[in-house]
């Protein structure tokens, strides 16, 4: 008696028939390109597959013996004698990457002024130059939306403060950490609280930064390329932003640790021929990656016609030629990566969802954070409260000081926002295998399409994220140092 | 333009036909009607390219989207029970189920 199964064994069970009996699990699939489809699991993980093959796999004439059925039942697109725990697992895979939706809101922002000392014509969030009293949040309005931060049943909360330039009201930030330390000491259950200050850092000190070490407050700014581009993009009296953005962030990381400063920039129409000076910009300053992010249909940025300036696929070009770029460095030896590609690929090749707002599905307005705007309004995101100071409070959700917690966040315009959020159900969404990487982003659908759902087809943020996910999966499947690389950027 | 093209309905499904509409509305908009045992589909090229090498570009891509579609109908169907089978397990013992129960038992 052989000590060994016999071939047929190893296929599907079959004697003679090398076609055996399977099971479809649920798909979905999208054209990759002419001749390819990418096809992905209800658990979001995906596999390549040629459009003939497909079809063979969706008749159940796909053999068992092919390299191809071997993938799909490893991850889980069907499910045959040898692989009954296929939907267990996928259940478990989808469990984990929804688990977040649980933790209820985590980002708390805080609007702690409206001035700023800078003239950003592509400002989003229609800063303002003067009077303090009118602009600046008050100590009543920021105790009573810390008290709702910390209703939040999430474990760990993140406070950060933004503006117009937050460290114009840093008194108020300072006694908005404090208490916050001081409400979590009396919980049942202690919050892990996380503090970040989004700054231009013009303005910042000793002091702030002391302060700021204290209470292991981190720190995120604003760099936009090198010195010239800089400058032109966010103009201030005495022409020196960048100098002030470099000095401070040498200084915040002399105070803080260098792992304490990050950056983020904003594309505008002059800065789109400079990508790869931009991404040099960043490893002079010895930052480890960047966020190559477009300009968004708001405040000044609208006004001052800086957002129409250049199209999507204008932008997708500097996307693309950056994340060539940057691979080219990586081969050369210079660790560097793209955070926005970044988040995408752990959504693509592992199970966990990194939570990013834009691509949340439900929307992760409300849910993943909400905005205390300096008046006391409660707003369901960021580019709420922006669209609130172009005159639109759609996504008002009420105010601290007049409503609950119960009725804030279960506003009636926050669950309508929600409930038509879901990806999986909204129109050409619920047929995209690139849904699981996606997300929702009703703000921006009903800012540009009057709609919470939007236009799939002339949707600019479909347009943009298809164009990548495709862009990422086809770099990764025809490049094997990039799949490598693309592997550590997911992890 | 126009142009009519007509689906034998033993073999393709209203909604594939919509939905492949939908996904190109931004260049075409089709009216489907049911004329007998066909879906008779009135296309009007909406788009900014209207030479007749673009109109049948576009119509290739409309008839592969139907395909697309038609087969994204039928993998649905055959794996709906698996998939609420799954969605049911993913969160079962997350407790949103339970506050759900609770709150409609409050209201």
């Amino acid at each position: 008696m052989s000590k060994f199964q016999p071939l047929n064994f190893y296929n599907g069970g079959q004697r003679s028939d090398p076609i055996s009996e399977y099971t479809l699990l649920p798909f979905r699939f999208s054209e990759l390109d002419d001749s390819r489809y990418v096809v992905t699991n209800i658990a979001g993980e995906y596999l390549i597959v040629g459009k003939l093959e497909l079809h063979s796999f969706a008749n159940h004439t796909l053999q068992s013996t092919s390299p191809l059925y071997i993938d799909l039942r490893a991850r889980h697109f069907l499910t045959d004698a040898q692989s009954q725990m296929a939907p267990d697992l996928l259940a478990i895979k989808l469990r984990t990457r929804n688990e977040r939706i649980a933790d209820f809101t985590s980002l708390h922002i805080f609007v702690v002024t409206l001035r700023c000392e800078h003239s950003c014509p592509y400002c989003q969030v229609s800063r303002q130059s003067e009077d303090k009293g009118t602009f600046d949040m008050s100590v009543a309005h920021a105790n009573a939306s810390l008290a709702l931060a910390m209703r939040s049943p999430t474990k760990n909360l993140k406070i950060e403060f933004q503006g117009g330039e937050s460290l114009l009201n840093f008194e108020l930030i300072q006694h908005i950490v404090e208490e916050a330390m001081r409400i979590n000491k009396s919980l049942p259950s202690v919050k892990n609280i996380g503090f970040v200050i989004a700054t231009n850092l013009a303005v910042v000190t000793n002091e702030i930064l002391d302060f700021c070490k204290l209470h292991d407050v981190v720190i995120s700014t604003s760099l936009d390329g090198p010195k010239e581009l800089h400058n032109k993009n966010r103009p201030r009296s005495g022409h020196d932003s960048y100098q002030r953005a470099i000095a401070g962030i040498a200084l915040a990381r002399d105070v803080l640790g260098r792992d304490k400063v990050s950056a983020l920039m904003t594309t505008t129409e002059v800065g789109l021929n400079q990508v790869e000076e931009i991404i040099d910009e960043y490893i002079d300053q010895n930052f480890n990656g960047i966020f190559l992010r477009p300009l968004s249909p708001y405040g000044f940025a609208i006004k001052t016609k800086f957002y129409r300036a250049y199209n999507t696929q204008r932008w997708l070009d500097f996307y693309i030629k950056g994340i060539e770029y940057i691979i080219e460095l990586n081969r050369q030896g210079v660790e560097f990566r793209e955070h926005y590609a970044a988040t995408i690929l752990t959504k693509m090749l592992t199970s966990s969802d990194p939570g990013y707002v834009d691509l949340m599905s439900p929307a992760g307005i409300g849910i993943g954070a909400v905005v205390y705007n300096y008046d006391g309004s409660v707003y369901a995101s960021d580019e709420a409260r922006m669209l609130a100071e172009m005159g639109d409070h759609k996504f008002k959700l009420g105010h601290v000081l007049e409503n609950t917690y119960e009725e804030i966040f279960l506003n009636e315009t926050m669950l309508e926002a929600l409930e038509d959020s879901f990806a999986q159900s909204a129109p050409m969404c619920t047929d995209c295998a690139y849904e699981p990487f996606c997300g929702s982003d009703p703000v921006f659908h009903w800012g540009q399409h009057g709609d919470l759902v939007g236009r799939k087809p002339d949707s600019e943020f479909c347009q943009r994220n298809m164009s990548i996910f495709k862009y990422l999966i086809d770099r990764m499947e025809s490049d094997k140092f990039v799949r490598k690389l693309f592997m550590k950027w997911a992890n | 333009m126009k142009v009519t093209l007509q689906f034998d309905t033993e073999i393709y499904s209203c909604l594939a036909i919509e939905k492949a509409c939908y996904r190109l509305s931004d260049v075409l908009a089709g009216v489907v009607k049911k004329v007998g045992n066909q879906y008779s589909v009135e296309i009007t090229f909406t788009g900014k390219e209207k030479s007749e090498e673009g109109i049948q570009s576009t119509l290739s891509r409309l008839k592969n989207e139907i395909l697309d579609q038609n087969l994204r109908e039928k993998i649905k169907a055959e794996t709906e029970s698996t998939r609420n089978l799954i969605l049911a397990y993913a969160f079962s013992r997350t407790g949103l189920i339970a506050n759900l129960n609770t709150t409609a038992t409050n209201e």
